[in-house]
């Protein structure tokens, strides 16, 4: 029986949605399960409106005023840092880390020297 | 023969001291410079900008006589001489006949290269700029800024970094304004973030809207253009009216002439195909250009007219500018329910040119 349950447990759990947070609100998201043909390091998901948006293995952020953003990531660990603009930043993970890159992102931004994190997302802008 | 030569040297001294004299003040500059701008081939089919006895109406077109921006006197004032505006966008056709001479810089975010050519064989960020910046050349037809110049930044990728590094390339080389012909419904807090640092770097951004016909004070739609960072522009057609098409809501700001091509004519842009033509001639013009409609080409027109204030007072905060634009729109809508200046589907109404610059210049006093 202790099986049967961690088996429905385990499954229950590679089914789950993932969510991040979104102007300080949360947002959960229904992974797409699509044939791997154009890019195997994307996932795509829907949001609650049925926008798709793909999720790679980097991570966007900005810091609060007055943080050295640079020095907190490379306390934090990370290696591989690059700046795009005067405050915002962009983490690229290691292959382990990418398949925890909601949780990382929300760990980031309970930091209180963050403003927000969450993924490098990949959103189709339509032309108007 | 030496008074002869004397004579002849003052007889053009005076003509040219009395050309420019009449220059600064009278009405005949006026008519030259309208005379000018009418020779324009496709003048006439230009509604947005004159729609007063539109020779469209003589085609079986019905254009409203007052659904133009009022921008004809504008350009007596100004024409956005050297502002520099940025558009981001999917590519350009940067030998276009009535796009070149304009052009300052190209870029492209995806590549970090200068190819900003389309592969697809249509280039949508073309007609963009056409409405902003094609020049009075005597080919084709006028931008609403035809003396402001173009950075144009092809923008593919459909990642957060690269969108912001488009941003960025535009600040970093002086645009005063940017147009932006696009949209995804869910903007992240990074772009907002992004366009929040233009804006308190006293640039100005403009989102359309979008095309579906549809409300965007839902709660799981939180578009670029309802950013409180950007201006978020619709559409008005023929009719002088807003679009049926035109996206709305809360956060919209203003409407600028679109066009209807189901119900009408649509704008006259820059063909999106280049010379290849699409299938919206009419029959009326060349494979160069084309007859179009969108919140995509409100977005520009609307735009011009920003360069058109930055030129007159360069002092101008986003915020500033968007007031303006607000507080001298004209309310228009038959059916319209205008509740301290906003109206539902017709935010606070459309544009007007002439208005606009000249509050422009006031603040400058």
């Amino acid at each position: 029986m202790k099986y049967i349950l961690a088996v429905i447990y385990c499954s229950v759990l590679s089914f789950a949605n993932e969510y991040y947070f979104s102007f300080n609100k949360k947002v959960v998201l229904n992974k797409i399960y699509e044939n791997r043909s154009v890019d195997n390091n994307i996932t795509y998901y829907l949001t609650p409106n049925n926008n798709k948006i793909g999720v790679n293995d980097e991570i966007i952020l900005q810091c609060n005023n007055n943080i050295d953003c640079n020095k907190l990531l490379i306390s934090l660990n990370f290696k591989n840092i690059s700046k795009i603009s005067n405050n915002i930043f962009l983490i690229k993970l290691t292959k382990t880390q990418k398949d925890n890159i909601f949780e990382i992102s929300r760990m980031l931004s309970k930091n209180t020297s963050i403003k927000y994190s969450h993924p490098n997302f990949i959103k189709n802008k339509k032309r108007r | 023969m030496k008074y002869y030569f004397l004579i002849f040297i003052i007889f053009i001294f005076i003509s040219c001291t009395s050309e420019d004299s009449s220059n600064l003040n009278n009405a005949t500059t006026n008519n030259t410079s309208n005379n000018i701008i009418e020779n324009e081939p496709y003048y006439k089919y230009l509604w947005h900008i004159d729609s007063h006895n539109s020779y469209l109406n003589q085609k079986g077109y019905q254009i409203a006589e007052d659904a133009d921006i009022n921008i004809i006197q504008a350009w007596e004032i100004t024409k956005g001489e050297d502002i520099k505006v940025a558009i981001i966008d999917d590519s350009f056709d940067i030998n276009h006949e009535d796009l070149k001479e304009n052009i300052l810089l190209i870029y492209n975010a995806d590549k970090d290269s200068t190819d900003v050519k389309s592969y697809y064989g249509t280039s949508h960020g073309n007609t963009c700029a056409g409405f902003i910046v094609a020049p009075i050349n005597g080919k084709g037809i006028i931008g609403t800024a035809p003396k402001s110049k173009l950075i144009a930044i092809k923008l593919e990728s459909q990642f957060d970094s690269d969108t912001i590094k488009a941003f960025e390339y535009a600040k970093n080389n002086g645009a005063k304004v940017i147009s932006c012909s696009w949209g995804s419904e869910n903007i992240s807090e990074a772009l907002n973030s992004e366009l929040q640092s233009l804006y308190e770097a006293n640039i100005t951004v403009l989102f359309a809207s979008g095309n579906d016909g549809k409300s965007l004070d839902n709660s799981n739609i939180y578009d670029e253009s309802e950013s409180p960072w950007v201006i978020g522009v619709g559409s008005s057609g023929e009719n002088n009216d807003v679009t049926s098409y035109s996206n709305y809501g809360s956060n919209i700001d203003i409407i600028a002439p679109g066009g209807n091509t189901e119900e009408s004519i649509g704008l006259l842009g820059i063909d999106d195909s280049g010379e290849k033509g699409s299938t919206n001639q009419n029959n009326f013009v060349t494979n160069d250009y084309a007859f179009t409609d969108g919140t995509s080409f409100a977005t520009p027109v609307t735009a011009g007219i920003v360069a058109l204030m930055y030129s007159v007072n360069n002092n101008l905060t986003p915020k500033q500018i968007k007031d303006i634009l607000i507080s001298t729109a004209d309310k228009i809508g038959i059916d319209a329910n205008y509740i301290e200046g906003f109206d539902e589907k017709r935010a606070f109404g459309k544009i007007n040119a002439l208005k606009a610059v000249n509050e422009a210049i006031k603040l400058k006093n």
